[in-house]
């Protein structure tokens, strides 16, 4: 969705950050004392949850820049930590949880790289492993087309591992940009020091086409994530929401096919291929840093937000039952079903990459994997170790 | 978009004049201002034969009660040519008329300046008809639903729902808000044979509003007000039929409509109880067996894991002797992991013979099948 609205907080003094935003977006911005100015514009149209996506607001952070992931209670979590760079999106997904998560939902981008870097700075000085993300509460790569703060983050994290490199101190954190876009073009002549994680969310052609509006076709996603593998980075592979309908099963395996074996990149759904069909390698397993899978869950109130802007959409109509959380999920054994399967066709092309689930409770990890991380951080410590092994500098 | 205070203020330039009026020259076939509800006397449980029985016996109480003390309050018309139009007092009409009287006295409306300046704003009597017809109902008793929207369709012709919302109290005698009058209105646009399930009771206001939500066209609203005329459920279980008609239908890529005149709900609608007095019991169960179906239809997994359940916990044979102050109950929707047991005693003699009985439930294989 293209930008049509942006406001700048007049409280912010002027700086390179935001004439690079006022110059990559042509608009002319409007200065606002206060943010109710913008909120009122966003809530009281006809649509606020569509205007918000096309309503820009520079502002600044007030609150932490660093939170832990939240996590929910009853499900396994995997010790996430957000940094928070921005709200909301550009791109249109029907489950979308930002819809009903912001009030107003609003398209910000929070200036000061001097306080992110500070935060960041604090992180990198204790004995930690940290996996960092922006792609909590965004998109972490649509800003990637109009400001320059994602190669910023991926310089920092990168800078941090040489200095702890003349320590003693051998972790190290690493940042992951979650993304369903192909917005990799500023991520490609860094020096890296493969301390960033290019992740992609991947679902079927079909749900892409279905309920993810805006966003990359799945070829085009892959094709974009073997470009960062030649580049360098590690990458990871998000199956969340997986989405139960009837041949779904086929259809995943197909998409798990076309990460190892590479896909076929034509015109038709590649609008950045030059018109000749070509098949794109498939990613090596070895440069995969995790593979989560999650099935659909969602807050109860998401479903009228679903019906009401994305009136096709039956994503909301599967076998749900309120989970122990109070979020809807898939009936237990259909969540195993799916599981298992995906699992083991991601077994079959990569039996060492480290699979887990979000959200997910002892009786679905030992159904499907064999075993549970029962201890709290367990399942943060795994992601960490494969962080050690796969991250270390090129 | 008129606004009520003006309106209001402007009532000076509504002219009212008693005459006697031939109640044959009044037009009961122009409901334009109709807001009262024609089973008004109604008691939610009764159907749709004995709304009209008590329908009659209200206006003939109506009739006798004129007979004997006369009109207490005028009837409001409109004159329209050599005719009148009703604005407030349709069953004192027609109560009257069923007791052979030929006039009555009649409050006249039209506008002072409507013959001097053709160029008078016509709206201003419009609303301040409605405003007599749905005020004259509002202060003598409490409006139901539907009279409400009736009221709010007639104003919202002219004003909008915010100017309508905040002269409520005046109107209607209640304090509304703006979405409940948009609610109102919504519900009002209905088709007719929707409001008499909502003035019958069989149907709420909100789940109607699930129509609306779901963007369901006129003739989709019918099949639905089909299927609540021949059942009788709670507002939950109205709105959960609703919403599994439509999930069922848009998951399976079939229209609601098809879906309500299946053969398997087709039967249920259509059979007949055996014994008439039990009508509104029969209503009841035809609901419960549809909602049964569709759960079915909605939760295939979910409905077979809990009859499996329910099976395994049949043969456990937990109804029988000392067993059946046993309970056994599964994780709500399977989803979380802890089994429940409700055990009664009196005695402590009691619980150690239940004790065992428990301690023998557990070698029982079926007991491990069942919370596996
Ligand atoms: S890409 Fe992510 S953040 Fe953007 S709309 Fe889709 S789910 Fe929401």
């Amino acid at each position: 969705m293209k930008i049509e609205t942006l406001f700048i907080d007049r409280a912010i003094r002027p700086c390179e950050e935001i004439d690079y935003i006022i110059q990559s977006t042509s608009l002319e911005p409007e200065y606002v004392e206060n943010s109710k100015v913008v909120y009122d514009h966003v809530n009281l149209s006809d649509d606020p949850i569509t205007k918000g996506k096309q309503t820009l607001y520079i502002t600044e952070n007030h609150g932490a820049v660093i939170k832990k992931c939240p996590g929910t209670s009853h499900y396994t979590c995997c010790d996430y930590t957000i940094l928070h760079t921005g709200t909301f999106c550009t791109m249109d997904c029907s489950y979308c949880i930002l819809q009903a998560y912001f009030h107003p939902p609003l398209l910000q981008y929070f200036v000061g790289q001097h306080k992110i870097d500070a935060a960041l700075d604090e992180i990198f000085k204790e004995n930690k492993t940290f996996r960092v993300g922006t792609g909590e509460f965004t998109d972490s790569l649509i800003w990637d087309k109009i400001s320059n703060q994602p190669a910023k983050l991926v310089r920092k994290f990168a800078d941090q591992a040489r200095a702890r490199s003349r320590s003693s101190n051998n972790n190290f954190s690493i940042l992951e940009l979650k993304t369903k876009t192909v917005n990799i073009d500023s991520l490609k002549d860094i020096d890296h020091n493969r301390k960033t994680v290019v992740a992609w969310s991947l679902n079927t052609p079909k749900v892409i086409k279905s309920e993810e509006r805006g966003t990359a076709s799945l070829s085009a996603r892959l094709k974009a994530a073997k470009e960062c593998e030649r580049w360098g980075y590690r990458v990871a592979f998000h199956f969340d929401p997986i989405v139960i309908y009837q041949g779904c099963e086929e259809d995943y395996k197909e998409v798990i096919k076309s990460i190892f074996e590479g896909v076929r990149v034509d015109k038709n759904v590649d609008s950045s291929s030059d018109g000749v069909i070509k098949q794109s390698l498939g990613i090596l397993p070895e440069s995969i840093v995790w593979i989560s899978i999650g099935t659909f869950r969602f807050m109860p109130q998401l479903k009228q937000i679903i019906e009401n802007r994305f009136p096709k959409s039956t994503i909301a109509y599967g076998e749900f039952i309120t989970g122990l959380d109070n979020k809807m999920r898939y009936f237990k054994p259909l969540r195993i079903k799916i599981y298992q399967k995906i699992v083991s066709f991601i077994r079959q092309y990569a039996p060492d990459v480290l699979i887990y689930f979000c959200m997910e409770d002892e009786e679905v990890w030992q159904k499907t994997i064999g075993f549970f991380p029962k201890k709290e951080g367990q399942l943060g410590a795994m992601l960490d170790r494969s962080v050690m092994e796969r991250c270390k500098a090129c | 978009m008129l606004n009520l205070q003006t309106t209001i203020s402007n009532s000076a330039l509504l002219k009212k004049r008693v005459k006697q009026v031939c109640l044959d020259a009044i037009d009961l076939s122009d409901e334009s201002f109709k807001i009262s509800s024609d089973n008004l006397f109604f008691s939610g449980n009764k159907s749709s034969s004995d709304n009209s029985l008590s329908n009659l016996t209200n206006l003939s109480n109506l009739a006798l009660s004129i007979r004997l003390t006369g009109l207490i309050n005028p009837i409001v018309l409109r004159e329209i040519d050599d005719k009148y139009i009703v604005v407030s007092g349709f069953k004192r009409v027609s109560a009257m008329r069923s007791i052979g009287m030929r006039e009555t006295p009649a409050s006249i409306l039209s506008h002072l300046d409507f013959d001097k300046d053709k160029t008078y704003d016509f709206r201003f009597y419009e609303v301040q008809s409605a405003l007599i017809a749905i005020s004259d109902n509002a202060f003598s008793r409490q409006l139901n639903v539907m009279e409400q929207a009736r009221g709010v369709r007639l104003l919202k012709r002219f004003c909008s729902s915010y100017d309508i919302a905040q002269n409520s109290p005046a109107i209607f005698n209640v304090n509304m808000g703006e979405s409940l009058i948009n609610m109102l209105d919504d519900i009002a646009n209905m088709p007719l044979s929707l409001h008499e399930l909502i003035e019958s009771d069989k149907l709420s206001m909100s789940s109607a509003l699930k129509f609306k939500q779901y963007g369901y066209d006129k003739s989709l609203i019918e099949s639905f007000a089909t299927l609540f005329s021949k059942i009788k459920c709670s507002l939950s279980k109205q709105k959960e039929i609703i919403t599994n008609i439509h999930e069922i239908a848009a998951r399976e890529e079939i229209s609601a409509s098809d879906l309500i005149e299946s053969k398997e709900i087709s039967q249920i609608l259509d059979s007949q109880s055996d014994n008439c007095s039990s009508n509104v019991n029969d209503e009841n169960q035809k609901a419960n067996l549809i909602r049964s179906i569709l759960f079915n239809r909605r939760y295939p997994n979910l409905f077979k894991a809990k009859e499996r359940f329910s099976n395994n916990l049949k043969m456990l044979n937990l109804n029988s002797g000392m067993k059946s102050d046993i309970k056994l109950d599964p994780p709500a929707d399977f989803e979380g992991r802890d089994y429940t047991i409700t055990l009664k005693f009196s005695t402590v003699e009691e619980l150690a013979k239940k004790a065992n009985i428990l301690s023998a439930l557990t070698k029982n294989p079926l007991f491990g099948d069942i919370t596996d």
